[in-house]
């Protein structure tokens, strides 16, 4: 069974070569089209961060890497499907399954775990572009000692947190968490398979309700499965679905999985394989049969459709296009069900927001980390020696410990050149120790290379914290920092009036 | 912490006329020396009378011609820094028990009569608003002003606190009689800073 399933892998990767295959999940564009305007959605809570913690003053538009920060999200949501799809097939999770089986046909990894551990044969098909991957970039992006490689760093974890966004996406496609495999190729101009969601919302990208549903954070604070122990799992699943209890599924502390899998048909799972939706969830046995709905067709034309439609009112499945004749014949039991482009803008009106949501819920849990810092200049011979960084743990509800804080800075030498090739980089670290919401630490930084007061002004100063934040192992937090303001200086550098007017006295009583 | 001294006088430690000088009975020095201001203030033996050698940046009087880039506007996240690596006297002045004739101290002075003192058993009373400290010499020293204040007891002016001065002071008070040796007073100051920590 293994080597059958090696060897059509070989062979969808040649032929993937040869041909276009437009979708194996929601169409790279689909997924560019949806990182970028939930960037734009998120735009003034992400710059916000990313100045702060970056030291930027563009936040999403800031150049990095050759492009801007909205840029490398944007292609990230097309380079998860790269090289020619074979990613894809991790992008599958079944929310019913363990999820170590929960994979495509029990076989590849589950998108969840995908996200969090692509291994090595994943990293050998485009790369590594998981979580961990993310998290490690964002750390040496903000610990790295030259401006080339902080911004590579920080352009990979971009990347990575676009691609996890590509996930998170795709897990609204109910063909993705009913593991109902669907390929629709263009060979040179003529398409081959059957049209499908993932086709349909490309073609009506520009009418679909891009408007996040509601998302609780609260969903973080469940406990994953130790195979994908970072709680962003819980936006995929959060193993409370269970088949047996639909209503739990259309809560917002629900994993998206959890939700498309129970609610929504794929096109191959149409009352079938999975506990829902069953006859019983919808109007089935109440069609009044012999009245159509009149609707237009895809060719344009009037056409009469019979819809089943969940309780609550969304179409789930219509009568499919020869079903007309049954109609007529009143076989309607025999007719096959379908999905249409009626059903497929119900389904996007509620699974794209959804995705929108949650994959704003990943980069809001990614830039989580909160930290006051005060930062006051310790100078010794008119050089910068020491930095005392009071550091005040933010983040609400969250303890942050077991890591390791960074100071990392740099600073122009006089006469330096100004596009920075000479200025000077040096890091120094300290025990984070434990710190509550609310706690604070006083650290004294040792700068190796103290900085000379006349390049003050150049400094500049990023803190670094490795640790565990929560329930997250390795979280990183960044802030970047600027000098205290130096009120009143007297060195006796320069004579006795020099700096200052000294005055003495001497006066006799 | 150093020796509390209790001074009754109500001369103040200093006058305001800029124009006094010592009395012919010692010397007094301020050099730069090596990044170093280097302060002496020498009594011969021989003689009682008081002697005197302030530094100072800051006072609003004679017409605020001194008053520097003073005064400065102080936040809870304020800092003195500073590195003195001598502040002593040769032999301590023949004094009544609890107290002393010889004074040396670092001087922050504060709108309200607050004020932040620091020395090395050199101290001078100067009333119940000011703060008393003790330091190490020859470390850089680092001090919140607020939290000192908090520390003592004294209560930040309503309107906020403002530094109106600095100094540094070396004074070697009257005696009885005619003193049998030379004092010699010498204060080795590396650095002062006045740092607003920024809080982001």
């Amino acid at each position: 069974m293994k080597k059958f399933y090696i060897l059509a892998l070989s062979l969808f990767f040649f032929f993937s070569l040869l041909f276009y295959i437009e979708s194996f999940g929601l169409e790279k564009g689909t997924h560019a089209y949806l990182n970028r305007k939930i960037i734009e959605q998120n735009k003034i809570s992400l710059n916000t961060y990313i100045n702060s913690a970056l030291g930027f003053l563009n936040g999403v538009e800031e150049i990095i890497n050759g492009k801007e920060v909205i840029v490398w999200f944007q292609e990230a949501g097309r380079q998860e499907d790269e090289p020619a799809y074979t990613r894809s097939f991790n992008h599958f999770h079944d929310p019913l399954q363990p999820w170590d089986l929960a994979g495509f046909n029990k076989i590849f990894k589950s998108s969840l775990v995908w996200a969090q551990d692509q291994g090595m044969v994943g990293s050998l098909l485009g790369g590594d572009w998981s979580w961990k991957r993310a998290r490690d970039s964002f750390y040496k992006g903000l610990t790295s000692l030259d401006k080339a490689s902080r911004e590579k760093h920080f352009s990979d974890a971009f990347r990575a947190l676009g691609q996890i966004m590509h996930l998170i996406q795709d897990a609204s496609v109910p063909a993705h968490v009913r593991n109902d495999p669907h390929i629709y190729i263009d060979l040179f101009g003529r398409k081959i398979g059957k049209y499908h969601y993932e086709s349909w919302v490309q073609d009506n990208l520009a009418k679909i309700n891009l408007s996040p549903a509601s998302f609780d954070k609260s969903i973080f604070t469940f406990t994953p499965d130790s195979l994908a122990p970072i709680p962003i799992a819980n936006l995929f699943d959060t193993n409370q679905y269970d088949g047996t209890n639909l209503g739990i599924t259309t809560g917002s502390m629900i994993g998206i999985t959890e939700y498309t899998n129970a609610n929504f048909f794929s096109e191959g799972t149409v009352f079938k394989n999975y506990p829902h939706p069953t006859y019983l969830d919808t109007n089935y046995f109440s069609i009044d049969w012999k009245n159509p709905e009149v609707i237009d067709g895809e060719d344009g034309k009037q056409d009469r459709r019979i819809y089943i439609k969940k309780l609550e009112g969304e179409r789930l499945a219509s009568l499919s296009y020869i079903s007309y004749d049954c109609i007529q014949k009143g076989s309607y039991e025999s007719c096959p069900l379908v999905l249409d482009g009626k059903v497929y803008e119900e389904y996007a009106s509620k699974l794209i927001p959804r995705a929108v949501s949650y994959s704003a819920g990943l980069l809001d849990y990614f830039f989580r980390g909160k930290l006051q810092v005060t930062s006051i200049p310790i100078f010794y011979k008119n050089r910068l020696l020491y930095l005392r960084v009071k550091i005040k743990n933010l983040t609400p509800n969250e303890t942050l410990r077991d890591g390791v804080f960074t100071l990392t800075y740099s600073f122009r030498p006089k006469d330096g050149n100004p596009n920075g090739s000479q200025d000077i980089w040096e890091q120094d670290s300290s025990p984070s120790g434990t710190l509550v919401e609310g706690e604070e630490v006083v650290i004294d930084f040792f700068l190796f290379s103290p900085i000379p007061r006349e390049s003050y002004a150049s400094a500049k100063f990023t803190l670094a914290f490795k640790g565990t934040l929560g329930k997250e192992v390795g979280a990183v937090i960044g802030k970047s920092l600027s000098l205290g303001e130096i009120k009143f200086e007297e060195e006796w550098d320069n004579g006795f009036t020099g700096n200052h007017r000294w005055v003495i006295q001497g006066l006799t009583f | 912490m150093g020796q509390w001294v209790y001074w009754e006088s109500s001369l103040g430690h200093t006058g305001i006329n800029l124009l006094g000088q010592n009395p012919d009975n010692g010397a007094t020095s301020n050099v730069i020396q090596d990044g170093y201001l280097i302060k002496e203030n020498i009594r011969y033996a021989g003689y009682k009378s008081a002697r005197v050698n302030e530094s100072y940046v800051g006072y609003d009087v004679t017409g605020n011609q001194f008053l520097d880039i003073l005064p400065i506007s102080i936040t809870p996240e304020t800092y003195i820094q500073f590195k003195i690596d001598e502040m002593g006297i040769n032999e301590k002045t023949p004094a009544p028990p609890r107290y002393t004739n010889d004074w040396q101290y670092l001087m922050l002075t504060f709108n309200e009569g607050l004020g932040i003192q620091y020395s090395l058993n050199q101290f001078i009373y100067l009333g119940p608003k000011v703060v008393y400290l003790t330091f190490d010499p020859k470390l850089i020293i680092m001090d919140n002003l607020y939290n000192l204040f908090e520390k003592a007891g004294i209560s930040i002016p309503p309107g906020g606190l403002i530094l109106r001065n600095i100094a540094f002071v070396q004074q070697l008070s009257i005696l009885d009689t005619n003193s049998t040796v030379e004092h010699r007073q010498r204060m080795k100051i590396d650095s002062l800073r006045i740092i607003e920590g920024k809080s982001q």
